[in-house]
């Protein structure tokens, strides 16, 4: 159990941080605003936790980095989820899902 | 408007990577503090109150940069606790072991708890104690130990001789139950002279490296002073939950 639990919370940053790549290609404080907004406030990132993930999974391939410049004098690091990405965001999915169904169905039988 | 690049290049310090990566590391990071201050102004805080608020976003640098640096070497947390609990805790151990064998070969005579021999306190031993706590957990904080292992790497002489007594106890109680019984009244001294007060002695010496490296850094009037009794970093008071490093 002591181990599940950063292996939870990891887990779920990386799906978070996936799942709002897969709409368009975001910087680092858009990624952060988009969770929080997409949740409504329920789940949030600071600038600590949020760019060693970020590194890691552009570490691993599942992200791309790219300077570009959107606005006048403003060059911003825009991430874009790869191909690896993309197939990584739906196993995760799909592993989340199981593990809430299975949640799910134990606080339903508890609550029976 | 604080310089937010100089303001995270002196709080990260040097990553250890390759220059140019490193810069850009330290342009994004600046670029998303920046952004943060421009929406907290947008909300109606002033412009030292809004950098300051942007600040606690990282409440310890030292943590920060270690976690940059092992996400950038796809190291495992494995090495990452080896490298912040167990070579401080190791380093801590022997040199507070090498250090009571050299007062032993002097002949010094030890005061004794309750009159037994395994209860001998060396007093040189312990004064040099705190010294050795505070290079453990300055070691670990180094490493970008978190609290608790800066803690741990520090008391590792006092854990180790607990963890001593606890193994070998049930052993010897099996072995020689009459000669263990005897000196079962004298536990309590054991524990006060290789436990309890060496333990006091080294927590004496690692305090100050408890606290986080640069505590809570903020901005006022384009100077950096540290600001006490903020609202905590990390947490989200209205949200669920926070993914914090």
């Amino acid at each position: 159990m002591g181990s599940l639990r950063p292996q939870i919370k990891r887990g779920s940053a990386e799906v978070a941080i996936l799942a709002v790549l897969a709409d368009q290609p975001l910087h680092g404080y858009e990624i952060a605003k988009a969770i929080e907004r997409g949740t409504q406030g329920a789940l949030s990132f600071n600038l600590a936790s949020l760019y060693p993930m970020l590194y890691r999974l552009e570490k691993r391939g599942w992200v791309k980095g790219t300077w570009e410049a959107k606005q006048v004098g403003r060059r911003r690091r825009y991430y874009r989820l790869t191909a690896a990405g993309e197939k990584q965001l739906v196993t995760l999915g799909k592993q989340w899902r199981v593990f809430f169904r299975a949640l799910d169905r134990l606080v339903g039988v508890a609550r029976a | 408007m604080p310089d937010w690049i100089e303001l995270v290049r002196s709080r990260l310090g040097k990553l250890g990577l390759e220059p140019g990566r490193e810069a850009e590391i330290v342009a994004e990071l600046a670029q998303h503090l920046e952004d943060m201050h421009e929406e907290l102004c947008c909300e109606g805080l002033s412009d030292v109150e809004a950098a300051n608020r942007a600040l606690l976003n990282v409440s310890d640098w030292t943590a920060f940069r270690c976690d940059i640096r092992l996400a950038m070497e796809g190291e495992d947390q494995m090495n990452h606790r080896t490298r912040s609990l167990w070579i401080p805790g190791l380093a801590t151990l022997t040199s507070s072991m090498l250090w009571l064998w050299g007062i032993q070969l002097t002949g010094f005579q030890p005061y004794f708890f309750s009159g037994e021999s395994i209860a001998a306190a060396y007093w040189p031993w312990l004064v040099v104690l705190p010294a050795m706590g505070a290079f453990g957990a300055w070691c670990s904080r180094r490493a970008g130990g978190k609290r608790w292992e800066r803690l741990l790497a520090a008391l590792f002489p006092a854990a180790s001789f607990t963890a001593f007594m606890v193994m070998v106890l049930p052993v010897a109680l099996v072995v020689d139950r009459q000669v263990v019984t005897s000196h079962l009244l004298h536990l309590g001294g054991y524990f006060w002279a290789w436990v309890i007060v060496p333990g006091l002695m080294l927590f004496l010496g690692a305090f100050p490296f408890l606290r986080n490296a640069s505590g809570n850094p903020s901005v006022s009037g384009g100077t950096v002073e540290v600001e006490r009794g903020s609202r905590s970093p990390g947490r989200n008071p209205t949200g669920l939950f926070c993914w914090s490093s």
